[in-house]
């Protein structure tokens, strides 16, 4: 209970840092925030943002009701997944998260056998946008943010990816794993009743 | 002596296991059993409503010492299971969250070792239960 409180506080109070960005989804102040850790190489990650998030998108961001949040959570035992998070975070300052995110993840088994990532942005992004990215990915306030979403993670703590604190009512409830949409909206359904 | 203490391990197990989900939404629950990609939404609906109050049951059960063979029998049946599909799954390499007192435990060798010295308890647990239970029937019977 203290742990689920205290990552309220922490995420709660990070947030702003995000207001501009195009990391954060929805309207600020709905009744329900999905906050996502993820990683880039992790299977479970792709699944969750390819099945799961795109129907809560459609279905309850859209509309307003519920606010999504992408936070970094490169994993250690994936060689190239940090590098991922720094592109993503990178073309998040030139407009581009979700256009960079949605490639890597729907390139994620080409780029983690042969670490060629830009090979996939470059499918998604002008020529002139992948050089910004590249220099963008290189600069150490990128790293801070990738590293800020790494440490809001462990003091959740996010033991696994992929990771999402759903608060609502005033109480964070972390759920793990790459869960089926019926299951999850069951429970979304739930928190806006 | 061995048969109070693994009693009162396993009864104190299962109580807790039965009161981490219990205190939350059953749909909590239910996503953790559903992350095991093994099972249909109505079954994950049905084994979160059930499962719980079970281990409550099977707690309790143990704990008081009545009809102690069945409810041995009983914990050692459900963590095999347990331990099969978390078996199961950590061979195929899925990072999912075990589930087992609640969220935020990830699926480790650690769950697995806890998970295998549980059923090695609950099956000496049985299998004492079960002898002494025909002990006495033999007993009863020579008289």
């Amino acid at each position: 209970m203290t742990i689920h409180r205290r990552s309220f506080l922490l995420s709660a109070s990070a947030l702003p840092l995000l207001a501009q960005s195009g990391r954060v989804e929805g309207v600020f102040g709905t009744r329900v925030r999905v906050e996502v850790f993820s990683d880039f190489q992790c299977p479970g990650c792709k699944q969750l943002h390819e099945g799961t998030l795109r129907e809560l998108r459609n279905e309850y961001v859209a509309s307003g009701r519920v606010q999504l949040v992408h936070r970094e959570f490169p994993l250690p035992m994936h060689p190239f997944a940090r590098q991922a998070a720094l592109y993503a975070c990178a073309a998040d300052k030139i407009g581009q998260y979700k256009t960079v995110s949605d490639a890597l993840f729907r390139d994620q088994q080409i780029w983690s056998q042969n670490g060629q990532l830009e090979a996939t942005l470059a499918k998604v992004l002008k020529p002139a946008d992948l050089a910004k990215l590249k220099t963008l990915s290189q600069d150490p306030k990128v790293a801070a943010e990738v590293n800020a979403d790494i440490a809001l993670g462990m003091k959740a703590p996010v033991n696994q990816t992929p990771t999402m604190l759903i608060t609502a009512k005033g109480k964070t409830q972390p759920i793990a794993g790459a869960i089926s949409y019926a299951i999850f909206r069951r429970y979304i359904e739930t928190l806006l009743a | 002596m061995l048969k109070l203490v693994l009693r009162l391990l396993l009864a104190g197990v299962f109580l807790f296991a039965a009161y981490s989900k219990l205190k939350q939404s059953y749909l909590v629950f239910a996503m953790s059993i559903d992350s095991y990609q093994l099972l249909p939404e109505w079954a994950v609906l049905t084994v979160a409503r059930t499962l719980p109050p079970l281990e409550l049951i099977i707690g309790v059960g143990l704990l008081i010492g009545w009809k102690l063979r069945y409810f041995a029998i009983a914990a050692f049946a459900m963590l095999l299971v347990f331990f099969s599909i978390l078996l199961f799954s950590y061979g195929k390499g899925m990072t999912i969250d075990c589930g087992c007192f609640g969220v935020g435990e990830a699926l480790s060798p650690m769950t697995l070792a806890r998970d295998g010295t549980l059923l090695a308890a609950a099956g000496l647990l049985a299998k004492l239960s079960v002898s002494a239970s025909d002990r006495s029937t033999h007993s009863t019977s020579t008289q």
